[in-house]
């Protein structure tokens, strides 16, 4: 009966697990590959190593998880923003196309990369 | 020379104005003196026209919630005092449109309100022969932060998913939806899980969270709310997962 | 004075002579500069376009990865570029407000209950904060 409704809990649920996993992972990834390394902190992996840590079974897996999740964490929440933030709930279904879109192409592309790397 | 204090009053009169406007008012600055003692000075002594709502004057009834300095407060828990020096600025709740004054339409709070279904439902009712329903007190202390709102509305101005969408039940309603979800003896959750989950429900909030800040009786209404969410949501994956258990 | 109001049951209550026209407040679209906290909350909800954004730079990464070792080395070239390193700093800055405010608002979402007590709120804040340093440490030992 839930199911033919509105699948804002859907969207919901990827939100919030995506947020979550965003919220534990991401600051250390970003610090380590965007700020540490680059400033020479720490040494940045070579192709050679970072990929062979990538193409492990659960590396794929983690990438890709990270990387939908994220994108659909995105979304939703940034589709409310649009909405009442800025107002924009009279062009909602449009909203909803762009950014559930959006994350839905990032996730088909995650996929496809975690595949053939 | 006794102490005074400026109170920046919203006037809205129909007949004279199609548009609110703020006049002040000298008040004296007692100690023992609440907001609502002040504009009860008011109406008694500078100004009868002036209309407001209030009743019991000591935080149980609802009725005195304005916004005072653009925060949702009720004025009967609020010492002059504390704005000293001044000026107080007093306007109706935020959101609610205005009849006059002070005094909001509630109309559409109370339609909320019941389309959220706070009250016990069961599927059958025991013959009075069979007793009373029997609860722990901890089960009771389950849903018992819950059952202290007192319907003053205060959330639903500190909330601007109430102003921005019209359809949303808002945080009041939600968490008396709550309270009898969680009260052991009620049996009308899938009632209410109609009106909580579809447009304008519970998924209109975006956690701002001020309801519960607001609050005069510390209720949760934003945990209320987020935990339906995570209720609802495994409802829905459960029924997607598994579409045999579904009643 | 002869217009009393009909009250009909289930309708609403249609006052005439008495109620003029109600005054309807709009909403202004500057509405979240009117009070400090949401002011904080537009800030919170807008550190998911920052999340979004790291998301598609990992997707780079893969892809240069994928395509080997001279592609790995420009992206890790541009990554030492001084607009590389302001961009990640500030995407960093805005994703760490996402963890914070992530951690803190958990116990509305989620109500854990020992022998029918309430777990306090902060004791879910601190263990969400304590278990994120970890798995932040597990990753670190493990890159390097």
């Amino acid at each position: 009966m839930i199911v033919k409704k509105k699948p804002e809990a859907f969207w919901w649920s990827l939100f919030g697990v995506g947020g979550t996993l965003a919220a534990l992972l991401l600051p250390v990834h970003i610090f380590l590959l965007g700020i540490a390394g680059p400033l020479g902190w720490i040494e940045m992996p070579d192709q050679d190593t970072f990929r062979s840590v990538a193409t492990h079974p659960i590396a794929r897996i983690y990438f890709f998880c990270l990387i939908s999740l994220s994108l659909f964490h995105w979304a939703h929440r940034f589709r409310h923003s649009l909405n009442d933030g800025l107002m924009l709930k009279h062009v909602e279904a449009y909203i909803i196309i762009l950014c559930y879109g959006t994350a839905i192409a990032g996730t088909v592309l995650a996929g496809i990369l975690v595949i053939i790397i | 020379m006794e102490e005074k204090i400026t109170l920046s009053v919203q006037r809205y009169l129909p007949e004279v104005d199609s548009k609110p406007f703020y006049q002040d008012y000298e008040v004296p600055l007692k100690k023992k003196w609440v907001i609502l003692d002040a504009l009860n000075y008011i109406k008694d002594d500078l100004d009868g026209t002036l209309s407001y709502r209030w009743s019991c004057r000591m935080g149980v009834c609802g009725s005195c919630g304005m916004m005072v300095n653009d925060r949702p407060t009720l004025t009967c828990e609020s010492f002059l005092e504390e704005y000293a020096p001044g000026p107080i600025r007093i306007a109706p709740l935020e959101y609610f449109g205005i009849i006059r004054d002070l005094v909001v339409n509630t109309d559409d709070f109370i339609d909320k309100l019941k389309s959220a279904q706070p009250w016990l439902i069961t599927d059958q009712e025991k013959p009075l022969s069979d007793g009373a329903y029997h609860q722990t007190p901890e089960e009771k202390e389950i849903y018992e932060p819950y059952s202290m709102c007192i319907n003053c509305m205060l959330c639903y101005s500190a909330c601007p998913i109430v102003g921005l969408e019209p359809t949303f039940v808002g945080p009041a309603a939600i968490a008396l939806a709550q309270r009898y979800n969680y009260d052991s003896r009620d049996e009308g959750t899938d009632h209410r899980n109609e009106a909580l989950t579809q447009e304008g429900g519970i998924y209109s909030c975006t956690l701002v969270g001020e309801c519960s800040v607001v609050c005069p009786k510390g209720v949760d209404p934003a945990g209320a709310i987020q935990r339906y969410k995570g209720t609802a949501a495994l409802r829905w994956w459960e029924s997607v997962l598994m579409p045999w258990k579904e009643s | 004075m002869k217009d009393s109001p009909e009250i009909t049951k289930g309708e609403k209550i249609q006052y005439s002579r008495f109620k003029p026209e109600m005054y309807q407040p709009s909403m202004s679209l500057f509405w979240w500069t009117k009070r400090t906290p949401y002011l904080w909350f537009i800030l919170r909800e807008t550190t998911s376009l920052f999340v979004g954004m790291y998301a598609i730079l990992m997707l780079i990464q893969l892809n240069a990865l994928r395509r080997g070792a001279g592609s790995w080395e420009a992206l890790i070239d541009w990554f030492q570029t001084p607009l590389s390193i302001t961009l990640h700093t500030v995407i960093f800055l805005f994703v760490i407000f996402h963890s914070i405010t992530w951690f803190m608002l958990t116990p509305k979402v989620i109500e854990l209950r020992f022998r029918g007590k309430k777990i306090p709120d902060r004791l879910i804040i601190a263990g969400n904060i304590f278990f994120w340093m970890m798995i932040s440490l597990a990753v670190i030992l493990m890159i390097i």
